[in-house]
């Protein structure tokens, strides 16, 4: 038998390929099913280009699609340098972001809060806490007897104390405490934020009252933020504090707002609250841009950059936007 | 069953001409360690080609083997530097899922195994076609809805997916 007898040519390929988008099309009649039933018996060649067109929807239903969106639809070409690059990364950087998913409590999904990303939810807890939860963020809420525990898991948190019924003095009083991975943060009638850096820190920043941080292994060492505070700290230690501005808590009210910001930091924020890859294009990175966008719809936001700065958006896929040099 | 005669034409083809291969690979790719992978890779394809395929001829000659291996060698190049940007984005997207929702090791691994075989499918595409048949096959947007974020007709959609389909069939082993 000659080799090619059994092989699917272009034309049996291309009619298969036309059953199966009939068949996924939901418009296929009973009579369209017989049809193809008769195909496929006509030929071996047949019936082997429609197994083929089997396997190939089976494993594209099986794959995450958000995942396999950014993945398979990434711009087409890379320069050999940027693949170089890459082929040091992935030397270098699998195994750190990797081992942090490993050790990480695979509890996100049993929260008691979270969001997903772009959405930014408001939660009330049963002593009048207010707790603002960022993008891509999951909280655990643990009140006791005697302390009122926020356990942040992902992300970033927006926490305002209740007016406090009972005195801090009084045998009574709860204190309300957040945990991160690094340490606990002790409120002290207060409004203030916290999060988890991808650099695998903690920050806080306080805008209302005081915070004392509690770095996880080190019991005996602690620092007082005070309203207009921040700082970054680790399991061990608590850097100097910085001067925080209101403007770190505008997600709470969904707006980012930006003063003079580099164009590839504003981009990169905004892409925290979108699903999938926003890319900004170095050589437009140093760009300025000022002003208060709504977080509720990204796209829209970056689809006004092109009427404030010489961009322009490519979207590549829905999961898959450059920011590029306008051309002129 | 391996002719003994074109195993002798690969054997030459390997001793006049493998070491010219890895001086040519080191110098495309930058570095030594991948070029004799690919080097290897490209004799390993060479005897394992199909039966009825002119290198597994009875004295099979080659006029340009230089010219002749340059063409295996920067397909292999080119599956490689597609491999390597495929890993490249699989691993940006991994480190954008917040930790709760990451998938277990192994199940990371099945999907870039699926990845890699669909990305080699729909390497010869045409961008456009490419991003169409993604759309509707992956993402499963109508093509009314593709048809207005490519700024093409529904119709050149319909014929884009199907095109893009029918390739991947052919290709498919």
């Amino acid at each position: 038998m000659n080799a090619s007898d059994s092989a699917v040519n272009a034309t049996v390929a291309r009619k298969a390929a036309e059953w199966f988008l009939l068949m996924r099309s939901g418009r296929a009649s009973p009579t369209d099913e017989a049809r193809l039933d008769a195909w496929r018996a006509t030929d071996i060649k047949h019936e082997l280009a429609w197994q083929r067109a089997l396997r190939l929807g089976d494993m594209l239903e099986h794959l995450p699609r958000s995942m396999a969106m950014q993945v398979l639809g990434r711009p087409a070409r890379m320069e050999r340098r940027t693949v170089i690059k890459t082929a040091l990364a992935l030397l270098i950087a699998p195994p750190v972001a990797w081992l942090a998913w490993r050790t990480l409590p695979a509890t996100g999904w049993l929260a008691d809060y979270r969001t997903a990303t772009g959405e930014v939810q408001e939660v009330r807890l049963a002593d009048g806490t207010r707790i603002v939860l960022n993008t891509a963020s999951a909280i655990d809420v643990a009140y006791s007897a005697t302390e009122r525990l926020i356990r942040l898991q992902a992300g970033e948190i927006l926490v305002e104390t209740a007016a406090d019924a009972v005195p801090s003095t009084d045998p009574n009083y709860r204190a309300l405490m957040v945990e991160t991975r690094h340490g606990r943060l002790i409120a002290l009638g207060t409004r203030f934020l916290a999060k988890e850096r991808d650099s695998g820190r903690s920050h806080v920043a306080v805008f209302a009252g005081a915070v004392e941080i509690h770095p996880r292994l080190d019991g005996g060492h602690r620092a007082t933020l005070l309203a207009g505070e921040q700082a970054d700290f680790s399991d061990q230690a608590i850097d100097s504090p910085t001067t925080a501005t209101t403007q770190a808590e505008d997600w709470s009210r969904g707006v980012l707002r930006a003063r003079n910001m580099r164009l590839a930091d504003f981009v990169a924020e905004l892409g925290r609250y979108r699903l999938g890859v926003v890319r900004c294009d170095p050589a437009i990175a140093d760009l300025r841009i000022s002003g208060a966008f709504q977080l509720r719809d990204t796209g829209a936001v970056l689809d006004s950059l092109p009427h404030a700065l010489p961009v322009v958006i490519h979207y590549r896929t829905r999961y898959w936007v450059t920011v590029e040099p306008a051309t002129t | 069953m391996p002719d003994p005669v074109s195993h002798l034409s690969v054997e030459t083809l390997y001793c006049d001409h493998h070491g010219w291969l890895q001086t040519y690979l080191r110098r495309k790719l930058g570095n030594s360690f991948d070029a004799a992978e690919l080097a290897h890779d490209t004799f390993v394809r060479i005897l394992s080609a199909p039966a009825h395929t002119p290198e597994k001829q009875v004295g099979w000659r080659l006029s340009e083997p230089r010219a002749y291996l340059t063409v295996i060698a920067k397909r292999l190049v080119s599956n490689f530097y597609r491999r390597r940007s495929l890993e490249q984005a699989y691993i940006d997207v991994l480190t954008t899922i917040p930790p709760p929702a990451a998938p277990s090791e192994e199940y990371r691994l099945i999907i870039l195994e699926s990845l890699h075989e669909i990305d080699a499918l729909l390497d010869s595409l045409a961008p456009k076609s490419r991003a169409a048949f993604l759309m509707a096959q992956l993402e499963g947007l109508p093509y009314a809805e593709i048809a207005k974020r490519l700024a093409v007709s529904e119709r050149t959609i319909k014929r884009y997916v199907t095109d893009a389909l029918a390739r991947c069939i052919l290709l498919m082993a």
